[in-house]
């Protein structure tokens, strides 16, 4: 089975109902910081999209920390390379980590 | 914040020799979480092969100029050359059982124009749960909330 990198999962949401997501297309993802003509409402919509999100998996996990969940519902939006390069790049500069 | 590419062009030459000479690994690890989503930080790669040291293997380090230094004294088996500096080779998985048996639960993670096998999720945690270290602590409630994550996406 292929793990995919962006959520090809939630788009099923979205169309069941049960999850809101953004678009991802490359011309309109919205994603702060990497999108720099990002508009004041492009931020908003993208907020509330991922807050749906967020709410929709508490609502199934309430043990869960929803920070938790926020930031692996972005991160599920980036390829597996740019996952990766981050968390390297992240954890060489948290010396709480080093090996 | 510096957003270059991590990965020099000798680094992902080593991990496309190894998978285009379909050497037999996968990813685990803190590493392998990333690729599954998990908001975790890592330092380095960790990689679990078949049989370290079988021909194929040195076969595709040979090819990018890289080597296999087996294990002496208290050194552990390590990869050596340009492009090698960040990968980890592990011999075993506290609380894990055997290659063979671990990567039935592997998942296809797609990485540029490869596709590279991952330990599932729930064995990671499983892994990070039996060792138990304090980085291991840090981890594995976050490892926990994105297993849910997944589950509630259904990409688990």
């Amino acid at each position: 089975m292929e793990l995919p990198g962006p959520n090809p999962g939630l788009d099923a949401h979205l169309k069941t109902g049960s999850l809101v997501v953004m678009n991802r297309e490359p011309t309109t993802t919205v994603s702060p910081g990497t999108t720099a003509a990002m508009t004041e409402a492009d931020t908003l919509r993208w907020a509330q999209q991922l807050a749906a999100e967020v709410d929709a998996v508490m609502a199934e996990h309430p043990e869960a920390d929803p920070e938790n969940v926020r930031h692996t519902l972005i991160l599920l939006r980036e390829s597996p390379w740019t996952r990766l390069e981050r968390s390297l790049r992240r954890g060489r500069a948290t010396p709480v980590l080093a090996r | 914040m510096d957003e270059r590419p991590l990965f020099s062009p000798a680094e992902r030459r080593v991990l496309e020799s190894l998978l285009r000479h379909e050497v037999n690994f996968m990813v685990v690890g803190l590493s392998g979480a990333v690729l599954h989503g998990a908001p975790v930080v890592t330092q380095d790669i960790d990689l679990w092969f078949e049989n370290l040291g079988e021909p194929k293997m040195m076969q595709a380090l040979v090819a990018v100029g890289a080597g296999y230094a087996p294990p002496f004294g208290y050194n552990p088996p390590m990869l050596a050359g340009e492009g090698t500096e960040m990968l980890d080779l592990v011999t075993h998985m506290s609380g894990l059982g055997s290659y063979a048996a671990e990567v039935q639960h592997a998942r296809l993670v797609s990485l540029g124009d490869y596709q590279v096998k991952v330990l599932a999720l729930d064995r990671i945690l499983v892994s990070k749960v039996a060792a138990n270290r304090p980085k291991d602590q840090l981890v594995i409630p976050v490892l926990r909330d994105t297993l849910a994550t997944l589950a509630a996406t259904k990409l688990s």
